[in-house]
């Protein structure tokens, strides 16, 4: 599969997309379950996480 | 921020070049290194590749509304373009676009992108469905 340059912006775009797919890499199945079966696959972190986040933010707004 | 700025308008405030960063030869890419990272073969589906090539890019690089973006996601998943990964290659590509949302404080951000996700990996359910419709609304 040939690949082209990128822009800067999108090698950007790129990076932060591998590593939010590095990050939740875990919760996904290798193989095409979706197409195979119609169902996909996500394993769950439960609350913890959810749980984690608040106790750090304090429910503040995110600033963009 | 890598991603395109807010464009709000009366008609269409939450449409946004979401993908438009990612051409399809940088969702090969993100594929391979997602692959490389877990040792997986990296190689197009005989089937899968082409149809999802021309799903997204005939759409990816227009402005949208963030629901479409997650279905153009959500459909090249389900076309399996790659051998492997291809949940978490989609998953994390309109997860990342959609970053920190300002409309939503940081439980409501944290909700939208794992919605987002299940949505994407095809895992949703008829609630998260209707959560992810309340939090759109939240954003108009």
């Amino acid at each position: 599969m040939a690949t082209r340059k990128f822009t800067p912006i999108e090698q950007e775009a790129i990076a932060a997309a591998v590593a939010e797919g590095l990050a939740i890499q875990h919760k996904f199945r290798p193989e095409p379950l979706y197409k195979l079966t119609g169902k996909g696959y996500l394993k769950s972190d439960g609350v913890a996480e959810l749980q984690k986040i608040k106790e750090q933010s304090g429910g503040k707004k995110v600033a963009r | 921020m890598a991603w395109p700025s807010y464009k709000k308008s009366k008609s269409n405030p939450v449409a946004r070049k979401w993908l438009a960063n990612v051409p399809w030869d940088g969702v090969v890419a993100i594929n391979e290194q997602l692959c490389a990272a877990k040792n997986a073969l990296h190689k197009a589906t005989s089937d899968g590749f082409d149809p999802a090539y021309k799903l997204w890019s005939d759409n990816y690089a227009r402005q949208m509304e963030l629901d479409e973006a997650v279905e153009i996601c959500r459909r090249c998943h389900k076309l399996a373009p790659f051998c492997f990964f291809n949940g978490n290659t989609f998953a994390a590509i309109i997860r990342s676009s959609i970053g920190s949302v300002i409309e939503l404080d940081t439980s409501e951000s944290y909700m939208l992108r794992n919605v987002v996700g299940h949505i994407v990996a095809g895992t949703s359910t008829s609630e998260e469905e209707e959560q992810f419709k309340t939090l759109l609304s939240k954003l108009n």
